[in-house]
């Protein structure tokens, strides 16, 4: 029953007789709308605050929203302060690093190792570990992401740390994979006079295309 | 005969120097031009083989995808370059400042990014670094919503010729940018969509969007359409292609290529996800479509196939619901409901229990309505105790850490998602994502300042250490061998300048015994001839000065050498009493200096000073985006108490109106 079914009847059409049967009919349909109304008015109103869709009384199209696949980025006064705020931590950072080397590698008794590769043709890289007179200094696996890394002009430092001045000897042994998928593990000596200065040594994978196989160098600088 | 032979050979020797003289010139290569000689001094060579290797871990940091340590590196870098004077060549500097401009985006320092891209395209002319450039600013600029730059970008590659400068996915991924700013606009976009690659996801992305603009347009046809090509063009595409980071190994720029050709395992989840997202989207687009072209079998199918996990899925049950009420299909719509009733937690589920004693009211199950108003109400009820508890989490600072995973009553979870997504007058999801970064630079500055702790302890143990060490080392000793040599060297100068310096104290240690031999004679000689009547025989005495002769004469020849050899000896002395008394200064130096530590400590203080600067400025931040945050989403829970408290008493009153109904002597 709908509110405007109930309206179409009157009191005065209604005969006498049956006037009271009537005043009750027309109560009940009295309530029945007002509990229409009421329940209508409330699924709206919840609706509404719902964010629902589409509400019962509201045939407007609803509108769908832009399939979005980028982030938005606001650009606004809190953007800049963040901006700030990430550029002075970059700075810190750094000066923190460049402070941290200073005091626990002093350059009387620094020694860095790199390392770099080249295209990589002959040979693929699993690990490298690095001995310093002998003893292991570090064992060093490394990822796919890591490889790549290094394919594409990446330089590693391999190794900080320090030793003493004098005659000493590092050894690197490379372990990988090399022509025709065989394992391969190669080892290249250096032997340096460690003197005041720091001491930078870069190892190096190269390709040779003459030989068809990957050299090994270890050069200080 | 002879001469003959001798005058062939003469002039063949002649021929064939000619003739090899000839071929040399003819035939022989021509000798490499010599290269430049290196005028750079040994250090300056070190210390650009040096920038070479931080170049290098620049290189390495950035394809292994750590942002934040390739903007420490590149710092470095700079720091390095200036110190040590040796600059980079434009190309490097231009690959630095590309990949600093790179990172930067990444990290969202967008304004420090863009002034660099913007550098970079006005002075340099490299093409590769153009491309590159045009398209990072064109990515940025289309991030930030601003149109006309991605255009600008694209149109400067293709009247440059720069296409092949760019990897593959970059192309594809400016394209796209173009498509959707000229579909935006109205203008013609499908042309150029065509020159992405048929899997691409970017071709999904477009026709979504493309179907959305339809449907708002209520082309309800077209957008119908769109959405069906969306889907099927999204069913064929590789579930690798859904997430738009470059995965492949083509490009030496490629952000994400260290993947190699695959994905990890957290980028195949997200890009499961991510399809999974986009597939609710299409199916909701379709569904809401397909009920406004009153095609109710079809909306529902597409609706169903909406994740149960999407939030989309019930608010879509609960339109279609009330789009079937509409139409007076009440078995249909009552189903919906009554599905997502019994489906949902959530407040839609709460609208379903309302849209069902609606629609039992319409059908004259008063009964039902009853139970169902009855259900309702004590629904609320609950619900309105649950947000009360929630209300007093939401007040807790750490509330807003863990609001994209955390213990979020479901529900409220359209509160969570309102809060993840903003409304009109906040964004609040961009709010959230500033706090998040917030907290990370929070989280650095700690460890930051733990760090400076860690400093100032190691300061402090080298300044006992150096204490110790300088208690242990007496310097007096070393002092008093000091002064006796400097006495010792004095002497020995002034004999050695004496003008009356005897032949004897330069003599061997044979020599003067030899000597002292020789005056022992004579005392004896000189003693017997004066103890006994009869005296020696005068050989022995002239024996003696024969001899005591030949030695002055010796020593006399030997002088000349022998006084250089001690000359020099006493000039090597004075050169190690130098060194000694240098060594001895810079060690006496060294024991009352501390002022390396000073330097350092002076340097920490500097940084501790900053970094807690830093940290109080970040706290700050994060102090007042997280009163916003709060604010917004307080508001919203007031006005979503207050509806559930408006909905109460309406509930109650229809419940009260039914029970009046079912009682009609009741109210007489």
């Amino acid at each position: 029953m709908t509110i405007r079914n109930a309206s179409i009847h009157t009191v005065k059409d209604l005969p006498s007789t049956t006037r009271i049967v009537a005043l009750l009919l027309i109560k009940n349909v009295l309530v029945q709308a007002c509990l229409a109304i009421m329940l209508l008015i409330a699924a709206a109103l919840w609706t509404n605050n719902a964010n629902a869709q589409q509400d019962p009384s509201d045939t407007q199209t609803p509108v769908l929203a832009e399939v979005k696949n980028q982030p938005a980025v606001a650009d606004s006064d809190l953007a800049a302060e963040m901006e700030t705020l990430k550029q002075a931590l970059v700075n810190l950072n750094r000066d923190l690093f460049i402070l941290e080397e200073d005091l626990l590698f002093p350059s009387s008794t620094q020694v860095a190792v790199y390392l770099s590769m080249d295209v990589g043709e002959y040979f693929k890289l699993d690990a490298v570990e690095l001995k310093i007179d002998g003893k292991l200094a570090t064992h060093y696996l490394y990822t796919q992401r890591q490889v790549n890394a290094l394919y594409k002009g990446g330089v590693q430092r391999l190794f900080v740390g320090n030793i003493n001045q004098g005659d000493r000897e590092i050894s690197a042994f490379f372990i990988g994979t090399g022509p025709e998928n065989r394992p391969y593990k190669r080892a290249v000596t250096l032997q340096f006079d460690k003197d005041d200065e720091a001491a930078t040594i870069e190892l190096k994978i190269v390709d040779s295309t003459s030989k068809q196989q990957p050299t090994f160098s270890a050069i200080l600088l | 005969m002879l001469l003959f032979m001798t005058q062939l050979k003469a002039t063949n020797f002649a021929c064939i120097a000619l003739v090899s003289l000839v071929l040399n010139g003819c035939f022989s290569t021509p000798k490499p031009p010599t290269p430049a000689a290196d005028t750079r001094s040994a250090v300056q060579i070190l210390a650009q083989k040096r920038q070479d290797l931080a170049f290098g871990q620049v290189v390495y940091s950035y394809f292994q995808g750590a942002p934040d340590q390739t903007l420490l590196q590149g710092a470095l870098t700079r720091v390095n370059e200036l110190r040590a004077q040796t600059p980079y060549g434009p190309d490097n500097q231009d690959r630095l400042d590309l990949m600093r401009g790179a990172v930067s985006l990444q990290l969202g320092m967008t304004q420090q990014a863009e002034g660099i891209f913007n550098r970079l395209l006005a002075q340099s002319g490299n093409p590769y670094i153009q491309a590159n450039t045009w398209f990072w600013l064109a990515k940025s600029s289309f991030a930030q919503k601003r149109m006309g730059v991605s255009e600008r970008a694209y149109l400067a590659i293709i009247e440059n010729d720069l296409e092949d400068e760019l990897s593959q996915d970059h192309w594809e991924e400016l394209v796209y940018q173009v498509s959707h700013e000229r579909m935006n606009m109205g203008a013609d976009w499908e042309t150029l969509a065509g020159e992405l690659s048929s899997d691409s996801i970017y071709q999904t992305y477009l026709i979504a969007n493309q179907a959305v603009i339809e449907h708002n347009k209520q082309d309800y046809d077209a957008a119908n359409e769109a959405f069906i090509s969306a889907k099927l063009l999204l069913n064929a595409t590789p579930v690798e292609n859904s997430i738009q980071e470059e995965n492949n190994s083509s490009s030496w720029w490629s952000w994400f290529n260290w993947f190699g050709n695959g994905l990890t395992e957290s980028q195949e989840d997200r890009a499961f996800q991510e399809r999974n997202a986009l597939f609710d989207r299409l199916n909701y687009g379709l569904g809401v479509t397909l009920l406004e072209q009153k095609d109710y079998a079809n909306a529902l199918i597409a609706l169903k196939l909406i994740g149960r996990e999407s939030l989309h899925a019930e608010q879509a049950m609960l339109t279609y619901g009330w789009t079937l009420a509409q139409e007076n299909r009440w078995p249909l719509a009552m189903a919906a409901w009554q599905y997502l009733r019994d489906n949902s937690k959530g407040i839609y589920a709460l609208q379903a229990s309302h849209g069902l004693a609606y629609g039992y009211e319409q059908q004259g199950a008063l009964a039902e309505a009853f139970d169902a108003l009855r259900d309702s109400s004590r629904q609320l009820d609950a619900v309105m105790t649950s947000l009360n508890s929630f209300g007093e989490q939401v007040q807790q600072a750490a509330f807003f850490d863990t609001v994209e995973n955390g213990n979020w009553p479901i529900e409220h979870r359209d509160l969570q998602i309102l809060l993840l997504s903003g409304n009109g007058d906040i964004d609040s999801a961009y709010l959230l994502g500033v706090r998040g970064q917030a907290k990370q630079l929070l989280n650095t500055l700690e460890g930051n300042l733990a760090q400076i702790d860690g400093m100032y302890r190691l300061l402090d143990e080298r300044e006992l250490a150096f204490e110790r060490r300088s208690e242990a080392l007496s310097l007096t000793d070393a002092q008093e061998t000091l002064d006796r040599t400097q006495l010792h060297i004095e002497a020995f100068e002034t004999i050695l300048n004496s003008d009356q310096i005897s032949a004897k104290l330069l003599a061997t240690t044979e020599q003067v015994s030899a000597l002292e031999r020789l005056d022992k004679g004579e005392e004896r000689i000189l003693r017997i001839n004066t103890e006994r009547e009869a005296n020696l025989s005068q050989k022995y005495g002239q024996r003696v000065v024969r001899l005591k002769g030949v030695l002055a004469w010796e020593l006399s020849e030997a002088y000349p050498a022998t006084r250089w050899q001690h000359q020099k000896q006493l000039n090597q002395l004075k050169v190690a009493y130098a060194d000694a008394n240098k060594q001895y200064t810079r060690l006496k130096q060294l024991q009352n200096n501390t002022s390396s530590t000073d330097e350092q400590r002076s340097r920490v203080d500097v940084m501790a000073l900053s970094a807690a600067a830093d940290y109080a400025r970040t706290e700050a931040l994060v102090d007042s985006l997280t009163r916003r945050l709060t604010e917004f989403l307080q508001a919203n829970m007031n006005l979503r108490m207050q509806a559930l408290a408006d909905q109460q008493v309406a509930t109650r009153l229809a419940i009260i109106r039914l029970q009046d109904l079912a009682e009609p002597g009741r109210g007489l």
